[in-house]
């Protein structure tokens, strides 16, 4: 939730947001082509890429479903989904004794549309993506359920005879008072991974509101139409659709080939924090650097060097293979003063270009203090670590361009203010 | 993140338990739910109320038994279904299938016979063209108590199957009250009776003479037959259209010998009627003269027919009155009437329109009756109509030429009315719309009463609702008449005739059972009775009226809904 700060206290008026949101990229005909074509080409700053995934789904919700699920925005998904319930059933015979008639059968005709297009968002909250809490609202495409009486035997009165036909029917629809169903759930298993079918479990309720039910009647049975709001009243605590269901998808990575890479990039970091799945740090400048560049001995800022290993790492770095051009910085921010972790840090990460510009490269909180972030071997950035309690530290990184080292372990601290 | 999840599952576990701790048994859900079963297929245009002739009895003929005949009998239920229409306390309503129109290419004819011990049998043909409702009071006279104008003659002779009756035999009706003409028959010696088959009768023959004069409106009213034919074959023996007929007199002779009636003789007898000289002869347009004829018409008791027989010739006798002589060679009851020769047929009807400033749903209705602009002689029975503007109302059969008023009645029943509005004359001219002017008419009660009625039948698994459509009967202060107030349809029903401050009784018939509602201001109450609960609520001109719960027969229930 963090990343949408300024409307999460809004109650509905956070849900009508995420209403507008998906509404307007599905105004769209692909919501992430109205990215700038460098963006959806190549990685963007922080390394995020647009991606689609297209899902079918049953359950409480849908007899069937299909939708479609958009990455656009970090850290969470889009989805638009239309979910089918019709259903209706003709001539299923029912004893009328039940309503005080006898000897008469009922014939009863139904007819159920619960069909919805929904429009969520979906918010990985864990490490590993695989529980999602998802909001937003469900329109209804007509929704009813109508239920129709009607006699099969004539009823004599006396001497007169009347008929079926003659009887009428009489029936009731449900509707709701509201066209827009808001919706809160949780989903268990990812809804997005490039290449690859996805399983997933949702679950969650829709707020229907009110039942408006309508009495229809005609012949004999004419004049029920009262009975309409006395059953709405009745029905009153019915107002929420709880949803159970199962949604399986394909991934697709928007853009570029080099996307669907990050995409995978990405997979193969897993578990890890947020933020490492945010920020794998490429750029294409990156990826078209000559290997020799990459593998240039490292210039280290000695100054700089110093004040960042004021706490040597008492693990020493374990050899690995390196997998990646990039080296894997793992760090911990301390309180100067007692020597706690801090309880979070929010660290800025800038990647400082040969020309002395600066490009922002990451800018995420991480919970703990804990963090592990990707840095471009050989390159230098500037690390900006951040805390209400605590005065800024801004150190500078060269990273390291030995190709076997595949990370690094630091602590640092921060002074409260 | 824990805290992340706690406000959502919490939500939605509210939301969750919310839902399931109501009540959604069955019960529960339809707790309220009233199921309203509108049993409204039946239409009753026409109620015939069968009264005693004589007002001084406002009770229904007792044991009375009412044949319907016709052809349109098989057309036609009681309002709770039955085939056997059936009198209560004097009413007979007729109901059809209201998916069975009526109109003027698919007429209802009846023809009610009725009969009780101590009444003369009276025949009443009805022929509806339209379902605006008709109330048609068929007055029975009693033998025994008279009504004015109506005076009888009862006595014996004795007759051989062979050679007939040995000496004339002559009866005469008395001149009782008020009454001034006479009639009498005279039975030539050496006459043979005989019954419907052609049978000579033998042994004492039972001789009743009725003679009804027209001077009293008591006698009008009794008319058996009523004085518009409707079944009748004219002088040359084809069917006519119906009759208005303008009486000089009318006599009712019946003959039994034991139990077998008497149709026919071998000779004539002789018939004499006195006929008021005040009588106006319409086909002159001034009183009765001698040497003026009127035409003779035979009523069959047990079909209604009319039938032409003669003309006979007004006399004076040797007293100096006049009187019609004609000779009958079989049993009957017979009426000396004119009638008007040029009608508008049901083809061409004369249509009356209402002007007035009513224009919506309260309009009241009136008790309305045609009269002779002239003469003041009535027209056909009273109708009921709408008085919103624009409203119509269509009569069949109307003479033509003839100049006519509308008279508002302040009670459907004749012993109790008085007008209370009259219109211009307009001329009856075929296929006319005339346009009666009641923007001056003022009810006699500003209030309109809005009232509502459910009954109940009360069952094992749900209480059924019933709005019955029915008629609504009331007693007016002062009135010991039953009338016909409303109809409700499905159970709603207005009125502009009752009075705030007055106290009336109700009366519904419904599902063979009869509802009455005694003793009930028009005043803001509440009323709980053993079978009903009746509330009027009272404001200004409007009454609100509801009466619910009427508790409907179980056995009509179960016809109903199965039992």
């Amino acid at each position: 939730m963090s990343t949408f700060p300024a409307t999460a206290s809004g109650g509905f008026r956070y849900l009508s947001v995420m209403i507008v949101v998906p509404f307007l990229l599905l105004l769209s005909p692909l919501g992430a082509q109205e990215v700038p074509m460098e963006d959806a080409t190549t990685p963007n700053q922080s390394g995020f890429q647009p991606a689609m995934s297209i899902g079918l789904n049953t359950g409480t919700h849908a007899l069937y479903g299909a939708d479609v699920t958009l990455g656009i925005l970090k850290p969470v998904n889009f989805r638009i989904s239309y979910n089918s319930i019709r259903a209706s059933l003709s001539d299923f015979s029912v004893d009328a004794g039940t309503l005080g008639i006898d000897g008469q059968t009922l014939l009863i005709d139904t007819d159920v549309n619960l069909s919805t297009i929904g429009f969520l968002v979906d918010f990985p909250f864990t490490r590993s993506k695989k529980l999602r809490l998802m909001a937003g609202a469900m329109f209804e495409l007509d929704n009813h359920i109508t239920i129709a009486g009607r006699f099969t035997e004539s009823i004599f009165i006396n001497d007169f005879e009347l008929t079926p036909e003659r009887l009428g029917s009489i029936g009731s629809t449900y509707r709701t008072e509201s066209s827009i169903y808001p919706y809160l759930g949780l989903g268990f298993g990812r809804s997005l991974a490039a290449n690859k079918l996805t399983f997933a479990f949702e679950a969650g309720v829709y707020m229907r509101g009110k039942p408006a039910i309508t009495v229809q009647s005609d012949g004999v049975l004419a004049g029920n139409e009262a009975n309409g709001p006395v059953l709405s009243n009745n029905l009153e605590s019915l107002q929420f659709h709880p949803s159970i269901g199962f949604r399986l998808a394909y991934g697709f990575a928007l853009g570029s080939p080099n996307s669907k890479d990050a995409m995978e990039e990405e997979e193969l970091m897993e578990p890890r924090e947020e933020a490492t799945d945010e920020a794998p740090l490429i750029t294409e400048e990156m990826r078209e650097a000559p290997a020799e560049e990459a593998e240039k001995p490292s210039r280290r800022n000695r100054k700089q060097e110093e004040e960042i290993a004021e706490t040597p790492a008492e693990q020493p770095a374990t050899p690995a293979k390196p997998v990646t051009p990039y080296l894997s910085l793992k760090g911990q921010v301390v309180d100067s003063g007692n020597g706690n972790n801090l309880p979070y840090v929010i660290i800025d990460l800038y990647k400082v270009l040969p020309n002395g510009q600066k490009q922002k490269a990451l800018s995420q909180r991480y919970p703990g203090g804990s963090f592990n972030i990707s840095l471009e071997r050989g390159a230098t950035y500037e690390l900006r670590l951040q805390h209400y309690l605590y005065m800024d530290n801004v150190i500078t990184i060269q990273a390291d361009s030995d190709p076997s080292k595949a990370e690094e372990m630091r602590s640092f601290t921060m002074n409260q203010q | 993140m824990k805290r992340r999840l706690t406000i959502p599952l919490l939500l939605a576990a509210t939301m969750i338990f919310t839902t399931t701790c109501k009540d959604l048994s069955l019960d529960g859900i339809t707790d309220g739910v009233v199921l309203n079963l509108d049993f409204n297929v039946f239409r009753t245009p026409l109620i015939i109320n069968f009264l005693d002739a004589n007002p001084n009895n406002t009770n229904a003929p007792a044991n009375l038994s009412v044949r319907v005949t016709g052809p349109g009998a098989n057309r036609v239920y009681t309002t709770d279904g039955r085939r056997d229409l059936v009198v209560q306390d004097g009413f007979m309503e007729v109901s059809l299938d209201r998916a069975d129109s009526i109109n003027a290419d698919n007429p209802l004819e009846l023809t009610f016979i009725a009969e009780a011990p101590g009444y003369l049998k009276t025949v009443q043909t009805v022929v509806m063209y339209d379902t605006n409702f008709q109330f048609v009071p068929v007055n029975m006279v009693p033998l025994n108590n008279l009504p004015s104008g109506v005076s009888m003659s009862r006595g014996n002779f004795t007759a051989n199957s062979t050679t007939g009756t040995l000496i004339p035999s002559a009866f005469t009706t008395p001149l009782t009250g008020a009454k001034q003409e006479r009639a009498s028959i005279t039975v030539k010696s050496g006459t043979q009776v005989r019954d419907a088959s052609g049978n000579n009768l033998n042994g004492s023959v039972d001789v009743q003479l009725l003679h009804f004069d027209n001077r009293s409106e008591e006698s009008l009213q009794a008319f058996p037959g009523g004085l518009q034919a409707e079944n009748v074959i004219g002088p040359n023996g084809q069917a006519m259209d119906a009759l208005e007929f303008v009486t000089a007199g009318f006599i009712a002779l019946d003959m039994f010998v034991g139990n077998t009636e008497v149709k026919t003789f071998s000779r004539p007898v002789e018939v004499n009627v006195g006929v008021n000289p005040n009588t106006i002869n319409p086909e002159t347009g001034m009183s009765v003269q001698v040497g003026d004829k009127v035409p003779v018409w035979s009523l069959d008791d047990e079909t209604g027919q009319w039938t032409w027989e003669q003309e006979a010739t007004i006399t004076r006798n040797p007293l100096g009155q006049l009187e019609a002589k004609f000779d009958v060679d079989h049993l009957s009851w017979w009426n000396l009437d004119w009638f008007y020769g040029s009608r508008c047929t049901w083809r061409e009807p004369v249509t009356l329109q209402v002007q007035s400033n009513y224009e919506d749903y309260s309009a009241p209705y009136a008790i309305a009756r045609l009269v002779d602009a002239t003469t003041g002689a009535r027209f056909g029975s009273a109708r009921y109509l709408s008085l919103r503007n624009g409203s119509t109302i269509s009569l069949y059969n109307i003479p033509t030429g003839r100049n006519l008023r509308v008279q508002f009645l302040s009670s459907p029943s004749y012993y109790c009315q008085d007008v209370i509005f009259e219109s211009a004359t307009f001329t009856t001219t075929c296929q006319s719309v005339n346009m009666i002017d009641a923007t001056r008419y003022q009810p006699r009660s500003r209030l309109l009463v809005q009232a509502a009625v459910t009954g109940i039948c009360e069952r094992e698994e749900a209480d059924i609702q019933i709005r019955p459509s029915a008629w609504i009967y009331y007693r007016e202060a002062g009135c010991g008449y039953w009338n016909w107030l409303s109809y409700a349809y499905s159970g709603n029903f207005y009125s502009n005739r009752l009075e705030v401050g007055n106290t009336y009784d109700f009366r519904v018939y419904y599902g063979g059972q009869r509802y009455d509602f005694n003793n009930i201001p028009i005043q803001t109450t509440s009323i709980t009775a053993g079978n009903y609960m009746l509330n009027i609520n009272l404001d200004g001109d409007f009454a609100a009226m509801n009466i619910e719960n009427l508790r409907i027969p179980d056995r009509y229930c179960d016809d109903l809904l199965g039992g």
